[in-house]
């Protein structure tokens, strides 16, 4: 039996399941057990499209299915967030289980605090994530950095510091991220900023990191982080699914420094980027000249997990003259005033933008500043914004109606 | 050209001959696809339109495409993103023009030509030059149309809808 903070090493007791997952296939075995025993109706998870590039999101009902789910792809830049707000009727209607990197996970915390998520009926895997790299990066770093063409490569992996490759003919070859990075390829740019490396907010977090001695590659570290984690982890084991062992000490002090160097990395370019952009007057010059080349084509709104309004300020006419490219700059401070308080950086804006706008380092760069002003920490529990979107008129109706004097108290 | 190069992130720029060809990201950066490889240019004697502008009809009329609607506006318009964008036309007139004329932005008002008379809202702005007016022509409620002059070049045939002359009246309550 475990409990909500426990760890333990654990991997699949099928052999095919440990030969198709990594670290012996315990997120495969755990989703299977899951979706056969009728804890949840479905599995939303991550699987290989055209190549090791593409990562596709797939809804999966048959557990037969959930073996193409396993291994990871770091050229995936999804978020899984949406989709359960965009086509799965916020899981009302419907348990799911989720494998969720940090970003995914910090996303759904914010739609279901806008009751756009029933987190009820969700059931997150957490996996570790130190970033991902756009798709068109990765093929160019690999052409040219690594002189291998992209389209030999079958497998890669990010370990020990190192952006991994395998070709075709069984050729792996490593180099250092730092260096790709210091030479302007690498991860992307708020996955390098992110500090959400093992989302502990999920149910289980699972992962490589601190898995040492003869299990080494051959079984998951997972963090239990909630009730529901436990009763999960628990079942699977109770039903023969899941192999268990102890962590060694040892582990949790190698674990605690992979985690701690990602983190202190994170900072590195947090500094980085956040002093690149200036501050004050210098910031706003920047980011009005960066907006300056938008052509409102609205990916940014449609794809960030914060942004749910049925009706959009951007669209108003009184507020951003319609018809304009680009928009008048209100379009844009709209954003930062609705999303800025609630960003998790998951850099999505940033992602889709037809013009290459740096939107999650401006969202992100306010986000942190507010942060530290107000002390709220967006995507990591329940806890509501500091600021929030009204309708002016509603919101003195309702405080006319109710005596409440508690103002933006805009989600019930 | 396949779909399978398509399919790739980096995808691939027309033209692009044969299946091992990089493609085109931009057209004529060595040379020109004449045999010596350079552009031809042909010098031409400036000729006024047919129509210009006098004292009736003291300003030159333009017309054309706006980014949000195609053509008629028989799809574009259909759409609702776009329709809130821009629901209708308008004639651009520079400040200046505006001002001697007494018309304000956003006014209706009546554009005349020797064809034809619309009425549309005045896009007052200094984005346009002075002595020139601008409509687009995708809306069937002030179709530019009806205003511009049908004089066809003699070789190419092609229509002078972007050039006749034009007055603009402030609308009064009959």
């Amino acid at each position: 039996m475990v409990a909500k903070g426990d760890s333990v090493y654990a991997w699949a007791a099928d052999a095919a399941c440990q030969e198709r997952g990594e670290c012996g296939g315990a997120v495969t075995a755990l989703l299977t057990h899951a979706l056969k025993t009728g804890m949840v109706d479905a599995v939303l998870a991550v699987k290989k499209g055209q190549d090791v590039y593409d990562a596709v999101p797939v809804l999966i009902t048959d557990p037969a299915e959930i073996a193409e789910t396993a291994g990871s792809l770091h050229c995936g830049t999804l978020l899984l967030s949406k989709i359960f707000k965009n086509y799965l009727d916020g899981a009302e209607n419907m348990k799911i289980a989720v494998t969720v990197k940090g970003c995914d996970a910090m996303g759904i915390y914010e739609l279901a605090k806008r009751k756009q998520i029933n987190l009820d009926n969700v059931l997150m895997i957490g996996l570790n994530c130190g970033g991902t790299v756009s798709p068109v990066t990765a093929r160019k770093m690999i052409r040219e950095k690594f002189e291998v063409d992209p389209d030999d490569v079958v497998k890669e992996e990010i370990d020990k510091g190192q952006f991994i490759i395998v070709t075709k003919d069984g050729e792996h070859k490593g180099i250092s991220m730092d260096d790709l990075e210091d030479e302007g390829y690498g991860r992307r740019s708020n996955c390098r900023r992110c500090k959400m490396k093992i989302p502990r907010q999920a149910d289980l977090a699972c992962g490589n990191w601190g898995v040492i001695g003869d299990k080494a590659g051959k079984a998951t570290f997972v963090e239990v982080c909630s009730e529901k984690g436990a009763n999960l982890l628990d079942a699977a084991v109770a039903a023969g699914a899941v192999k268990t062992d102890a962590v060694p000490p040892k582990a949790l002090e190698i674990r605690g420094k992979v985690e701690g160097a990602m983190l202190k990395l994170g900072d590195k370019w947090r500094t980085r980027y956040f002093e690149g952009l200036g501050e004050g007057k210098d910031r706003l010059q920047k980011i009005m000249a960066d907006t300056s080349r938008c052509i409102k084509c609205y990916a940014c709104i449609e794809n960030c997990p914060i942004c749910y309004c049925v009706e959009c300020s951007t669209k108003k006419p009184y507020l951003v003259e319609p018809g304009q490219i680009p928009p008048p700059f209100m379009f844009h401070l709209i954003r930062f005033a609705h999303i800025s308080d609630s960003c998790i950086n998951c850099g999505q804006c940033e992602e889709h933008c037809a013009m290459d706008i740096p939107n999650s380092l401006f969202m992100h760069a306010l986000q942190v500043d507010l942060q530290e002003m107000f002390g709220h920490t967006p995507g990591v529990d329940m806890e509501l914004p500091v600021l929030a979107l009204v309708e002016e008129k509603t919101e003195r109706k309702r405080l006319a109606d109710t005596g409440d004097d508690q103002i933006f108290d805009i989600f019930q | 050209m396949t779909y399978e190069r398509l399919e790739r992130p980096e995808a691939l720029h027309w033209p692009c001959p044969s299946l091992d060809h990089p493609g085109t990201p931009i057209l004529h950066r060595e040379k020109f696809s004449h045999p010596d490889g350079i552009g031809v240019f042909a010098p031409i004697e400036w000729k006024p339109p047919a129509e210009v502008p006098d004292e009736e009809y003291p300003f030159v009329l333009t017309t054309g495409r706006i980014l949000w609607h195609w053509h008629t506006g028989s799809m574009t318009r259909r759409s609702e993103t776009l329709d809130s964008e821009v629901p209708t036309g308008w004639i651009e007139i520079n400040t200046e023009d505006a001002k001697e004329l007494g018309i304000q932005n956003k006014e209706m008002v009546r554009v005349l030509t020797r064809r034809g008379s619309v009425e549309a809202p005045a896009k007052v702005t200094p984005d346009i030059m002075k002595g020139v007016m601008f409509m687009p022509f995708h809306f069937a409620e002030c179709a530019a149309n009806i205003l511009t002059h049908n004089a066809l070049d003699p070789i190419a045939k092609i229509p002078e809808f972007k050039a006749c002359s034009v007055k603009v009246e402030k609308i009064t309550e009959a």
